[in-house]
């Protein structure tokens, strides 16, 4: 009995005094919020990041201080950076990564496999192209009390509630890896001191090839997700008509067989017309099925016209090679990529407008 | 029926019939379930669900078999083999049981120890975490079945839970993927069946339990039960799995539930893997609890030595071999070696069924 | 466990010891009173001065004496107004009565016969207000330190002929009775034998209060989980031996114990059933939580902070961070000088007279956290979550349980500061290894839950509804285990019926 109880004791004791693993308390640590990379030539790339300083006080301006080192590896770069910092440095709570145009025309894949295999590392980080470079982007100031990694963060955020189709490191995965579906990232750009959502930079593989311009990013994401959120303004007989989409739902059918696919996408949406310039109410009232006609033809034009410009730069952001896939089975990505190009893909909105706001 | 074999137990330390449910549901989820998604995959894809189902209905079949045994028998594993093999052979076959317990047992908790050093710590010391486990392990089987039973009751409440997480990847996946349709041969389909019934292992277990349970005959319903439940869990965490990965990314996540979790996210906790893995150790504890009873079991049955010893030389054994084992790909080749040796173990039950069967047939037929 | 075993020791004095010699040594304190009376009755008095009532002696007894001529004992005992009056010569029996307050009578100084008259001084405090157990609805009265008016007080509020009161005396030295309280026909027999049995099995000198017997009779003796409930409200009492529980009354503490329990039981306080039910279970869901949150919060708060940042959300980050800033100490070290500071505080409140005490603890906390947080030495934040955590753990309504979850706190740090959430995981299934295995009077302590019994559910984790609690908890094995007719209360009627 006794020698059992001493040799707990000693047992305690030695877990006690050589188990503590290696730790760093919160405040020691420099956590990362957002990172950015640059492409700086063939072989080497410029990684930076922000750190944020906490002061006692909360009223404090928040202080950041701005890394970045060029190395040929990520690793390097992850030891590079490391050693420029007094604390170390922890990517747990990274929001936002951002990969400036040049480097993801060439292919981002060893980025991605470090974002990937790190399981200190979230699944629902963001990822953006930057128009320009990522370090200046990063370095730049936008708000006094609030650090660049929320400023941008919350941006990025705030376009996805709405126009933008949801990204992250999860979706962008999941294409990346899949067959028939190809990944998107939001395209950024700074534009006097001023960071901007700009467009959708879609994928092929690991690199960039084509890019959806602002004004067709709300029709993008009608054909890619159900929401109900944006707005979305077009002109009717010179006048500016803003709807607001409260519920839009998209289905995609597939017609024929395997060999020869053909596909509709569906697209339900209810909306609520909030502003009509020089338009009176009582005009509404009667134009409300002109409308919806006039939005249903806009729509269904921009996307038949997205989905070829994807037909010919033979990307599939839609992800129809997957519904084929799931569909009909026996999948083969080669011949599907041949036929891609020629599919025939129709493109069918129906709209609704709901109400036309509180004065008839 | 003949009951000449019965093994006497007090009454205090039986357990009721509905515990075997948990008995059985526990043994069968381990955490192979945290990885099983990338394994099932890898042969039939989005179609191993119907492999699931294949390998749930093929372990309702073995649990039959076994309560048949069982109840033609009325012992447990050790009477059976002896009366089937006779000592020596028998013998030799409960010892090989024992071990496959054995092996069990560390290998569940060699594979959580990685888990940890994975996700969570790299720099932890495997012993010291290894020989924490036991000793919490021997807490728990020093108290007996029941208690054992008891840790088990509460690592499926706190399962539980976990469970309703499902729901976060489900929001952010593409339903679409579990379109029902056929897509592999019935043969990938099979072979993936059969990665799927490793993860049913354990059931087999209830061979030493037996004696322990109140009502044996009324207990075979809720095997069959828990069994079933298993199936159901399997079935939806590899559904919930393929709704959240695409077919050809599953290869690439080892670890399918855990990085689930990640996307769980709540306004008080983000990244819940932590939590989950944390939550997990309830899991596993009566997994390995249950083997090492069970494998220390066997011995004292056949030599009537103390179990007590029994179980800490196994202890011992457990704790030296998770040290040893100590890289990715010895990892793996475990996994691999007990999922080979389990299935023949499961095998061999319609061996000991036609065994039993045959013996009872002659048996009657000498009588009469 | 030596608790309960007989020991070697003889805890019958000798057995030659004659009255002379009893008489002898009694005769050296100075409360010891002996005299002899002459005319009419001829007779030797004695008693302690200080144990009986001087009315009994000086307007009963000597009036009698001196008004008849007695010349037996059973004469005086015919005709003196007491009750209670006996006559015996067993030295024993003498001594335990004189001790007890009795007055003996002897015809002569060298007679072994004596009569023994009870004059017991009732110096007792008056029943009060329960202060540990308050509740605002519901009955005010708390046991007091007299055995007998305590067992009147369950006694009045269950005037039934099974209520049986078997009474023991334990303490080599203090022989404290010990009363030992069941309603026959519900209580198990098992469980009645198993209490009388540890009761009689206890070695010891000295019983001074009823936790005394809560620690010699656990099934654990190690272990920091109380295995008997302790309460001071003869209503809880009355309650728990109701439903085939046994209940202990100790002479000379105002707190009652009842067995078997389990562990909701100490989650559970007398006003839950003085509440309509679902604003009780609620009240009894928010105490576990309590519980819950007091137990775990600062080893989260350890384990969280430095080992898993990534589970904080961002938007708590800036806040946590922030507060932490300039601390110097690791965040277990912070939540240990915390934590002491909060334990210190609690101490010494309840060492202190209450006034100053309360006074003490408003100054103590304030001032020190505030100051601790300003210099620097901790966050803010976790000031809250300490100070909340100490809250919480004042919610149980059985005190007793309250030290246990004040002490369990500290090995979950430790665990935390080990391996993180895993080492929280690993501390509390060590809890709940220890819990599994732990018994009250042989039954599980852990019970509703493991073993698993839905029907005990009932009062559990919630209080449903009396007229669904047809039944007896299991945990007690009751023999009969019918509360009422279930069918003739759950009655349907039909609309406009």
């Amino acid at each position: 009995m006794k020698a059992k109880k001493i040799f707990l004791i000693i047992i305690a004791f030695s877990i006690f005094l050589t188990g503590c693993l290696p730790h760093e308390s919160v405040e020691n640590v420099a956590l990362v919020n957002i990172v950015g990379y640059d492409y700086v030539d063939n072989d080497l790339v410029q990684g930076t990041i922000s750190v944020r300083h906490f002061g006692r006080s909360k009223e404090e301006i928040p202080f950041e201080q701005f890394l970045s080192f060029t190395a040929k590896s990520m690793k390097e770069i992850s030891s590079g950076l490391e050693s420029k910092s007094p604390r170390p440095i922890r990517l747990g709570k990274l929001s936002l990564a951002l990969y400036d145009e040049r480097l993801v025309t060439e292919g981002i894949s060893e980025i991605i496999d470090v974002l990937a295999r790190d399981p200190h590392i979230g699944r629902d980080v963001y990822l953006g192209i930057v128009k320009g470079s990522a370090k200046e982007m990063i370095e730049t100031k936008y708000s006094e009390n609030e650090t660049t990694a929320r400023f941008l963060t919350g941006i990025v955020e705030q376009n996805e509630r709405n126009n933008f189709p949801k990204t992250n490191l999860h979706k962008f995965l999941y294409a990346y890896y899949g067959d028939g579906i190809d990944g998107f990232l939001p395209l950024l750009k700074l534009e006097e001191n001023e960071m901007k959502m700009d467009g959708i930079g879609v994928f092929k593989e690991d690199a960039l090839v084509h890019e959806v311009p602002y004004s067709d990013v709300f029709t993008y994401k009608l054909l890619i997700e159900n929401f109900n959120d944006g707005t979305q303004g077009i002109e009717i007989g010179g006048k500016t008509v803003v709807m607001d989409n409260i519920g839009s739902k998209v289905k995609y059918r597939l017609y024929g067989d395997r060999n020869n696919p053909k596909f509709s996408v569906n697209i339900k949406m209810k909306g609520m017309v909030s502003e009509i310039t020089d338009l009176t109410a009582k005009d509404t009232y009667k134009l409300t099925d002109q409308l919806e006609k006039a939005f249903e033809h806009y729509h269904e034009e921009k996307g038949k016209r997205m989905i070829k410009q994807f037909q010919e730069k033979e990307v599939d952001p839609l992800g129809l090679g997957k519904v084929l896939k799931n569909r009909k089975g026996h999948f083969d990505k080669e011949a599907w990529e041949q036929q891609y190009p020629n599919v025939p893909v129709e493109v069918n909105v129906e709209v609704q407008i709901v109400e036309t706001g509180i004065s008839a | 029926m003949n009951n000449t074999n019965k093994i006497p137990v007090p009454e205090h330390l039986l357990v009721t019939s509905t515990m075997v449910f948990l008995l059985v549901h526990s043994m069968q989820v381990g955490v192979g379930i945290l990885g099983f998604e990338k394994y099932i995959a890898m042969d039939a894809g989005y179609d191993a669900w119907i492999s699931i189902l294949i390998a749930g209905v093929a372990i309702h079949l073995l649990l039959f078999m076994i309560y048949w045994i069982l109840e033609a028998n009325g012992g447990d594993l050790v009477s059976i083999h002896t009366s089937v093999y006779g000592k020596i052979l028998g013998g030799l076959l409960n010892i090989g049981f024992s071990f496959y317990f054995l092996l069990l047992s560390l290998t569940v908790l060699r594979t959580f120890t990685e888990i940890i050093q994975v996700w969570v710590f790299p720099q932890m010391s495997v012993w010291m975490f290894a020989l924490a486990y036991l000793l919490l392990a021997y807490y728990f089987i020093t108290g007996g079945l029941r208690i054992v039973v008891g840790m088990c009751l509460l690592s499926v409440i706190l399962g539980l839970p976990l469970l309703l997480f499902k729901f976060f990847p489900i929001q952010n996946g593409q339903v679409d993927n579990v379109y029902p349709l056929v897509d592999h041969s019935i043969n990938e389909i099979l072979v993936s069946a059969k990665t799927s019934t490793l993860s049913f292992l354990g059931f087999e277990l209830l061979l030493v339990f037996y004696p322990f349970i109140k009502n044996a005959a009324s207990s075979k319903k809720w095997a069959h039960f828990a069994s079933f439940y298993t199936t159901m869990i399997y079935l939806a965490s590899a559904l919930v799995a393929f709704i959240y990965y695409s077919e050809e990314q599953l290869q690439f996540v080892t670890w399918g539930t855990i990085s689930l979790w990640k996307i769980v996210d709540f306004p008080f906790m983000q990244r819940f893997e932590y939590m989950g893995i944390a939550l997990w150790a309830y899991v596993v504890l009566p997994n390995i609890c249950l083997g090492l009873w069970a494998a220390s079991r066997i011995p004292k049955r056949m030599f009537n030595i103390k179990q007590k010893y029994i179980l800490i030389l196994y202890m011992v054994i457990v704790f030296i071999a998770t040290i040893r084992i100590d890289d990715r790909n010895l990892i793996d080749g475990l996994n691999t070696f007990t999922n080979q040796i389990g299935f023949y173990f499961l095998m061999y039950i319609p061996v000991l069924f036609v065994l039993t069967w045959i013996m009872k047939k002659v048996r009657i037929a000498n009588e009469s | 466990m030596w608790k309960w075993k007989k020991g070697s020791g003889d805890q019958q004095p000798n057995h030659n010891e004659t009255l002379k010699d009893l008489m002898n040594k009694l005769s050296q304190s100075k409360d010891f009173m002996s005299y002899e009376l002459e005319e009419p009755t001829n007779c030797v008095v004695s008693y302690f001065e200080t144990m009986i009532e001087p009315k009994t002696i000086n307007r009963l007894i000597l009036p009698t004496l001196k008004r008849n001529a007695l010349h037996s004992l059973e004469a005086m005992k015919n005709n003196i107004p007491v009750e209670g009056l006996a006559v015996t010569d067993d030295v024993n029996i003498i001594r335990h009565r004189f001790m007890q307050g009795h007055i003996i009578i002897q015809m002569k100084k060298s007679d072994k016969k004596v009569l023994t008259i009870p004059a017991v001084v009732a110096e007792n405090r008056d029943v009060s207000i329960p202060e540990v157990e308050f509740s605002v609805v519901g009955p005010k009265e708390a046991f007091v330190e007299s055995l007998d008016t305590n067992i009147n007080l369950v006694r009045k509020r269950l005037t039934l002929p099974q209520l049986i009161v078997k009474e023991v005396n334990i303490g080599k030295l203090t022989k404290t009775r010990v009363a030992i309280l069941y309603v026959e026909g519900v209580a198990n027999e098992e469980n009645v034998n198993t209490v009388e049995q540890r009761l009689e099995d206890i070695e010891y000198d000295q019983i001074n209060d009823s936790s005394y017997i809560t620690q010699m009779i656990a099934d654990n003796s190690n272990s920091p989980f109380p295995q008997l409930l302790d309460t001071e409200r003869p209503d809880r009492v009355t309650g728990s031996l109701v439903e085939g529980k046994i209940a202990i009354l100790v002479d000379g503490s105002p707190h009652g114990l009842t067995c078997p329990t389990t562990i909701v039981e100490f989650f559970s306080a007398s006003d839950d059933y003085f509440l309509p039910w679902h604003l009780a279970s609620a009240f009894r869901l928010i105490r576990l939580f309590a519980v819950i949150f007091s137990v775990l919060s600062t080893p989260l708060y350890i384990a969280i902070l430095t080992y898993h940042h990534e589970m904080i959300p961002q938007d708590l980050l800036a806040t946590i961070v922030s507060s932490r800033a300039d601390i110097p100490f690791p965040p277990i070290l912070e939540v240990i000088i915390l934590e002491l500071t909060i334990e210190l505080l609690r101490e010494a409140g309840a060492r202190l007279p209450m006034k100053v005490g309360q006074t003490i603890g408003i100054v103590g906390g304030i001032v020190i956290g505030t100051a601790a947080v300003e210099a620097g030495l901790t966050s803010n934040v976790l000031l809250i979550i300490v100070a909340l955590a100490a809250l919480a753990s004042f919610t149980t309504p059985v005190y007793q349980i309250g030290n246990t979850i004040r002490l369990v706190r500290f090995p979950f740090m430790i665990g935390a500061q080990l391996w993180g959430l895993v080492g929280v995981s690993l501390v509390m299934a060590f809890f709940i290894a220890h819990l599994l295995k732990l018994r009250s009077i042989g039954r599980p302590f852990f019970a509703p839950i493991y073993p698993l019994r839905f029907r005990d559910l009932k009062d559990a984790f919630i209080r449903l509804p009396f007229n669904k609690q047809s039944q007896r908890p299991i945990q007690t094995r009751p023999i009969d285990s019918e509360r009422f007719n279930q069918k003739r209360a759950s009655e349907k009627r039909d609309i406009d019926e």
